[in-house]
């Protein structure tokens, strides 16, 4: 059984080789932050999974459901015998054997915005449209971290809201930059130059401090000043006209600078998206997604269940919803074409549960949660979408999946099927 | 390189990916459709210059690897060798046939680990680390400073300590001084533990013993060589005027040729274990190397972050394991689907900490041409080794074929490292071979017989070209032998 730590020592045995990627900083907040993860099917048992051997206060995990069949392809805790039992408690045992050093506990009622308040970070991976609206309303105003991750078929989406005011405190794991002084101008701007054996290696914007300067000591430990490359081995600082003269020496060392972000509430988001794209060669798709997903959850409200797997009328009727919607709002496409193909391809996979997917969803969306707990790099802004398509057959090519090849096996037709989802 | 090889010579799909931190990659090969893993390369990694590491330092990494080699150069190497010179007959005879300055380190190290510098107790390795700890951090750089004194100037006017040369200044040991004790301690236990001496952590002990050690005065030398570039230094070795250390040698074969001198003994050499905590291999490191630092300004490295860097340990997380692991599988699946087009596979790239994703398409392999035929590396001859009637082809018969279907002249025919067939081979060597099998040639050659697994070897061909044609490679043969 796990216990809730009180001292502030990282098990720097344990986690040895995470420390150098996270440093003692960050991981001593995570050690203060509790994290829900909400919807335990495969996705969610992944972020899970990250978080927990990851190192956090605690987890908790949330599913009202009961284990389905179709959960079995990529939930790697639930086995047959688990059919039509809770999927929180299930997984919270095998979960919490995964390190002793974080409590994992399960929850299985409906979510309410009081039990939310013990949380530092909420995840929601199969939650409805509607209550993704008011738990991340809910948080936003609370000042809880709040993350929506869901994967359907070969789709992905994450989501990152880290509320009205967030820092960052250190946005990359590289080594501090640091430049051998060779001379320094007095001018306004002052030209620093490096010695030539190396690029100097910062960018415009970037902040740096000085030591060792002998003459114009007036840098030396300095606060940090704002530098303009001017060559890979010069760049200019503030105004050195009034400096002691440069006799010889010096080493100028990169400063890390705090950075404040905003974001938006993931109602206001859903109208005024920013992306974080995931694939350069496939600009555009993520307008498209961002409201295939949305006409998905109206879809499943309607009708009570997804897409059925290749179903062509289906797929009509996601196409017909996403028109809808786009027209609704139009600054979402802002000229461009829905992909009517893509949506599609989603009302055709949605229904498909691939532990690749998940694992890749789960990976990044576990990485944004150490990112809420700790303030170490830089967080999604706010929203990415990610598709696998090349993975299915192309129209041309023999095999492809049709409504009748797609239902489900009858073998498994005499076995309960609880239906009760979450929506 | 060998995976990778295999897979191109067995056209096996190849599925490669690696992670650092929150960075990670995929590769995906696919025979006769991308390039293979081996057909672009990593940039080399960068390792420091000898003389920045021996004398000139400006950065903690320096002083760490130097830590390092002293770890190597105290604890592993002179145990390693004086159990070969008292296992191995010919050990002398071997070094001896080394580069002079190996050779001369080597066995003076033998001598020293025997005589000079042998301790018959704990005592003795106490002084020893406090001894050597003198020679590092005081005498050597009172000898540096000798040869370079801090407003030297450089030929053209500039100040030799300039730049990335920092100058140093020694150190003073002090018994009260914990990085100097932590030092003595470490280096201490490491000794002892060569020599299967107990070793003892108390160290207000050892502070006791440090009290009648006796510390030999040190006057820096004139006519002392120091380097102060690799250039320099490689121009030095290759120039035959080393008379000194030639005589030197000599003196330590004489020495150590005549065995009885010493009383065998079997050393313990010492593997460095960045992880154990308790065995002062990286209390050595982190104090050899901040102590070096501190010779020279550098500021010093916590456990933590020496660790890292001597350990040469990779970071990894959970999150970036998971990612790639995924992407992995979706080229997974489109392997096995197989016949995919090449604009379905994606190379990627990662790094969850920007975060940034970038996805290719695998680049094809690299076209070659040889006369007016196009062909990459997964090409190759494929030759049916066994003829009709059973039998397998003679080399005759092999290089008869490549004249008949390809218009070849086969001048050379190697396998791996053998050299089957060439023609300006002694005409006794070729009449030899030419009514033998290919197999059989093969079998001989690497002294061992060709297993029954093997279905197939690979044969590399040259051929002899006309007037004006280039010289170019030709593919692999697949010389098939079941």
């Amino acid at each position: 059984m796990a216990t809730n730590e009180n001292s502030t020592e990282i098990d720097e045995g344990l986690y040895s080789r995470q420390l150098y990627v996270l440093g003692h900083e960050a991981m001593k907040k995570m050690k203060n932050s509790n994290v829900l993860i909400s919807g335990m099917k495969g996705l969610g048992v992944e972020i899970a999974k990250n978080i927990i051997l990851g190192g956090v206060k605690s987890v908790t995990v949330h599913d009202e459901g009961n284990t389905e069949w179709n959960d079995l392809s990529s939930q790697f805790y639930l086995t047959e015998g688990d059919i039509g039992r809770n999927r929180a408690e299930i997984s919270e045992g095998r979960l919490a054997e995964l390190n002793n050093h974080v409590p994992v506990s399960s929850h299985t009622r409906r979510l309410t915005e009081d039990f939310l308040y013990q949380f530092q970070v909420v995840v929601l991976t199969s939650s409805s449209l509607e209550e993704q609206l008011w738990v991340g309303d809910s948080c936003h105003r609370s000042n809880i971290k709040f993350i929506v991750a869901d994967t359907k078929g070969l789709f992905g989406q994450v989501f990152c809201d880290f509320g009205k005011r967030f820092v960052v405190t250190d946005p990359n794991s590289e080594e501090l930059q640091h430049a051998t002084v060779m001379w320094i101008t007095k001018n306004n701007p002052g030209l620093v130059t490096c010695l030539d054996e190396r690029r100097h290696g910062f960018q415009t914007g970037d902040y740096v401090t000085f030591s060792e300067i002998q003459g114009m000591t007036e840098l030396n430990n300095c606060k940090p000043i704002e530098v303009q490359v001017n060559d890979p081995y010069s760049f200019l600082i503030c105004d050195t006209s009034n400096f002691s003269d440069y006799k010889k020496g010096g080493i100028a060392t990169e400063v890390k600078m705090p950075q404040e972000l905003t974001f938006k509430p993931l109602r206001e988001a859903l109208k005024e998206p920013t992306y974080q794209i995931s694939d350069f060669g496939k600009v555009n798709r993520h307008k498209t997604l961002h409201i295939a997903f949305q006409a998905l959850h109206q879809f499943v409200k309607e009708y009570g269940c997804l897409p059925k797997p290749w179903g062509t009328d289906d797929a009509e009727r996601l196409v017909a919803a996403a028109n809808k919607l786009s027209k609704e709002d139009p600054s979402i496409l802002n000229e461009e074409p829905l992909n009517e193909g893509l949506v599609r391809k989603l009302a055709n996979v949605a229904t498909g549960n691939l532990s690749p997917i998940n694992a890749f969803i789960g990976g990044i969306t576990a990485q944004e949660v150490m990112k809420a707990c700790s303030g170490k790099f830089v967080p999604l802004n706010q929203w990415m979408y990610f598709d696998a398509l090349e993975c299915l057959p192309e129209e041309s090519e023999d095999f492809l999946s049709t409504e009748e090849s797609c239902q489900p096996n009858i073998q498994y037709e005499d076995r309960p099927y609880d239906t009760t989802g979450l929506y | 390189r060998y995976t990778d090889s295999r897979c191109v010579l067995f056209r096996k799909p190849l599925l490669e990916s690696g992670t650092l931190g929150t960075k990670g990659n995929v590769q995906v090969i696919v025979p006769c459709l991308t390039e293979s893993y081996g057909s672009s390369g990593d940039p080399p990694e960068n390792s420091f210059p000898i003389c920045t590491l021996t004398n000139f330092p400006n950065a903690i990494q320096h002083t760490l690897q130097w830590a390092r080699d002293e770890f190597e150069g105290l604890f592993k190497q002179p145990a390693v060798n004086v159990n070969k010179y008292f296992e191995e007959p010919s050990f002398i005879d071997h070094t001896m046939m080394l580069q002079q300055g190996q050779a001369l380190e080597i066995l003076e190290g033998v001598y020293k680990s025997l005589d000079t510098n042998k301790p018959k107790s704990w005592f003795d390795c106490v002084a020893w680390a406090r001894r050597h700890w003198q020679t590092q951090y005081t005498n050597s750089i009172r000898q540096l400073l000798h040869n370079f004194p801090s407003d030297q100037v450089t030929p053209s006017g500039a100040l030799f300590w300039s730049g990335p040369k920092r100058c140093p200044h020694p150190l003073e040991f002090d018994p009260d001084n914990a990085l100097h004790m932590d030092y003595v301690v470490a280096a201490a236990n490491l000794y002892a533990d060569n020599y299967f001496i107990p070793g003892c952590q108390d160290r207000a002990a050892i502070q006791q013993i440090l009290q009648s050690i006796d510390v030999p005065p040190f006057t820096p030398k004139s006519g002392v060589t120091i380097h102060t570039s690799d250039a320099e230094m490689e121009a030095a070795e290759s120039s035959p005027t080393r008379d000194k250390d030639d005589k030197r040698l000599v003196e330590l074969k004489e020495i150590l040729s005549s065995r009885q001198i010493f009383t065998r003994i079997k050393m313990e050499p010492i593997d460095f274990e960045k992880d154990n905590d308790t065995n002062f291999h990286m209390d050595f490191i982190v104090a050899a190397s901040n102590l070096r630092a501190e010779n020279y300004n550098i500021p010093a490295a916590d456990r933590h972050k020496s660790k890292r860097i001597a350990g040469r340990i990779i970071p990894a997380i959970a999150t970036t394991t998971a990612a790639i692991v995924g992407l992995v599988c979706l080229e997974l699946y489109k392997v096995v689907q197989g016949h995919r087009p090449k604009r379905a596979f994606r190379n990627g790239f990662i790094n969850l900490a920007v975060p940034l994703f970038a996805f290719s398409e695998p680049l094809p392999p690299a076209p070659q041409k040889f006369r007016g035929k196009e062909w990459t590396i997964w090409d190759r001859f494929d030759v049916q080794g066994i003829k009709p009637d059973g039998k397998e082809m003679t080399l005759a018969e092999f290089l008869g074929y490549f004249k008949k279907e390809h218009d070849l002249e086969v001048i050379f025919v190697v396998c791996e490292a053998w050299l089957v067939y060439a023609a300006h081979m002694r005409q006794e060597v070729q009449e030899e071979r030419l009514p033998q099998r290919l197999s059989e040639i093969v079998a001989t050659l690497s002294e061992k017989k060709i297993e029954e697994h093997v279905k197939a070897l690979e044969f590399e061909i040259d051929c002899d070209t006309e007037e004006g044609e280039e010289d170019v490679d030709l593919p692999k043969v697949y010389y098939r032998i079941r």
